[in-house]
């Protein structure tokens, strides 16, 4: 134990807890009326308000600064403008079957996973379901291919001799294989890592719609690792080392595009298809920056920056924008009022497609677009957590540039009983409205 | 949920709390640095979880650590412009005592940013790992990285703790 644990362990056992109240319980069942209730007017207000809208007409504003929907063709799979998550106890692939094609994986809670679980939302019908990943070690790097056909993560696995665990290792089980889920057939192929140990798992990306690559070391002891490799997993081929393949820290592949590689303060902005690294290229007038994704359309450069802001809750930061000229990257330019959480992908040359993260102390986000050019943002739909599980959604980036479908927000359950709690709701607010005619009707 | 099934419920509830408590407490004494505060963080969390209850009843202690931890980082948010953090970790002199010694992470954890002093109490007190750390936070293995990094950096200045 060092000298911080023992120090804490002291600290902690010279505080001297008090009793705990015997009215928790009580309190607990209260405060969730009372907030079922408050929600429940909620709703009937906005339904309310709805309602008023849609018979005073499309004169009033309702829409704000979303953009409406493109028609949409009835076939294809596309991306959903809005997103939410299951009930924890909604069906699982286990039981229900392949969802098919996806358009969004995302994580939540779910009955009987402490850790959370992850789900998917059909490119093709906008259905919601638990994915039941076989072998999942851990829920750190799973991930979407762009096509929402695959899913890549790391896979527990035979260990040759005696695992060991790392010394402030992650809480994943023994890591031996890395795993692609089809979401289609539900068949997961696994690529073995057979190792002494066991392995330390890395970053995971997709490089394009078939190719994975990952990065792995092998475990020699509890405080060391050896033979760090970055390997690729292209279609049916069997995996193999990828020497050479640039850092998979930040990026996102763009279809047909160019990928961009983030690395401190520098970018390499790397050849469709090609996963040699150019020379790194210097990013002009920034400050040592850590990036958690980097995309461009071949002429500009998008890209989150995590800040340094030790209060800050979550990853989401300051999105910058600049122009690529002859592989060159330019100065890039922070987009005022915007809090990024993901980019997805490019709707077009020069507008890419991001999820904004929630404002302050909300759990609701949006779907937006910016114009790269110009910074102008226009929200497109809602991302919502009740939870606040870590990460945002992952969409499948190569459907970015097809029409958006509505997409449906899942009600989450609201406890037994929740029409009750809408009636005395309905109720609670007639009640005010009257009181408060009649205090009028005295003055 | 039948009348029954609620008197189960609630018993396995205060089970658990009567169980709990002094962890709890710990822990949240070891978050803010305050007992009154501390005892305020558990309860608050308490209260929440009984909504989601029957979710969680099979390990409630990684929910409660998400709630006490955010709720004392919100609390953090509202009143910091009420208080005057220290910038730098006090120098003290070797500590004779346990009692300094006390003091003296008292006063280094004081220094820290809610969050990295979460990450430090977390990893060192509760004994999570990186992943589960994260989890409770809400945010990714890399920024758990960074801010222990951060954390430990700072509380490195503070000559008893220099073999973390």
């Amino acid at each position: 134990m060092s000298d911080l644990q023992t120090a804490l362990h002291r600290l902690a056992e010279a505080d001297a807890p008090s009793v705990p109240p015997h009215d928790l319980w009580r309190r607990g069942v209260r405060r969730h009326r009372i907030r079922a209730a408050a929600g429940a007017a909620g709703v009937l207000v906005v339904v309310l308000a709805i309602g008023v809208v849609a018979l005073l007409g499309p004169g009033i504003g309702v829409r704000g600064g979303v953009r409406p929907a493109a028609p949409v063709p009835a076939t294809g799979p596309h991306l959903p403008r809005s997103v939410g998550v299951p009930v924890p106890d909604a069906a699982g692939t286990a039981q229900a079957g392949p969802l098919g094609r996806l358009a969004v994986l995302w994580r939540a809670g779910r009955d009987g996973h402490p850790a959370g679980a992850f789900f998917g939302v059909s490119a093709r019908t906008g259905a919601y379901r638990w994915l039941d990943l076989p072998r999942l070690a851990g829920p750190d790097d799973v991930r979407l291919s762009p096509d929402g056909r695959t899913i890549a993560y790391w896979a527990t696995g035979r260990v040759l001799g005696t695992p060991i665990t790392l010394v402030g290792g992650e809480a994943m089980g023994t890591v031996g294989a890395l795993a692609r889920y089809d979401t289609r057939t539900g068949r997961t192929r696994f690529q073995a890592l057979p190792s002494p140990h066991g392995i330390a798992p890395g970053g995971i990306r997709w490089t394009d719609e078939h190719t994975v690559l990952f990065g792995w070391a092998t475990i020699r002891s509890r405080h060391q690792t050896t033979g760090a490799t970055t390997w690729s997993w292209r279609g049916r081929d069997a995996a193999r080392p990828a020497p050479g393949a640039p850092s998979l820290d930040s990026w996102t592949p763009t279809p047909g595009g160019d990928h961009v590689v983030a690395v401190d303060d520098r970018f390499a902005v790397l050849p469709a298809g090609g996963i040699a690294a150019r020379a790194a290229v210097p990013v002009r007038g920034l400050p040592s920056v850590a990036w958690s994704e980097v995309t461009t359309d071949g002429r500009h450069v998008v890209g989150i920056r995590i800040g340094p802001d030790p209060a800050t809750i979550t990853d989401a930061a300051d999105l910058l924008s600049g122009p690529v000229r002859q592989g060159r990257v330019g100065r890039l330019r922070r987009v005022p009022d915007v809090v990024a959480a993901d980019l997805v992908g490019w709707r077009a040359p020069g507008t890419v497609l991001l999820v904004e993260a929630p404002s302050r102390g909300g759990i609701t986000g949006h779907l937006a677009e910016m114009d790269s050019r110009t910074g102008a943002v226009h929200r497109l739909g809602t991302v919502t957590d009740d939870d606040g599980w870590p990460g945002a959604p992952q969409y499948a980036s190569s459907l970015a540039h097809r029409p958006l479908v509505e997409g449906s927000v899942p009600a989450r359950p609201r406890g037994d009983g929740w029409w009750w709690w809408v009636a005395m709701g309905s109720l609670a607010l007639v009640a005010r409205a009257a009181i408060r005619r009649r205090r009028r009707g005295r003055g | 949920m039948g009348a029954a099934e609620r008197a189960v419920t609630e018993a396995r509830f205060e089970a658990y709390v009567g169980e709990a408590w002094p962890a709890l407490h710990r822990t949240a004494y070891l978050l803010c640095g305050d007992p009154h505060e501390a005892e305020d963080l558990v309860q608050a969390a308490l209260v929440k979880a009984v909504a989601v209850w029957a979710r969680i009843a099979d390990d409630p202690t990684p929910y409660l650590r998400r709630v006490m931890v955010n709720d004392h980082i919100s609390r953090w948010r509202r009143h910091r412009g009420n208080e005057h953090g220290t910038a730098d970790v006090p120098e003290t002199a070797a500590p004779a005592s346990d009692q300094d010694l006390a003091l003296t992470l008292r006063q280094a954890l004081a220094a820290l940013a809610p969050r990295q002093r979460a990450v430090v109490v977390l990893r060192y007190y509760e004994d999570l790992t990186e992943q589960q750390t994260a989890d409770v936070l809400g945010i990714s293995v890399g920024t758990v990285k960074s801010q222990h990094r951060d954390a430990l950096a700072r509380l490195r200045l503070t000559q008893q703790f220099s073999a973390v």
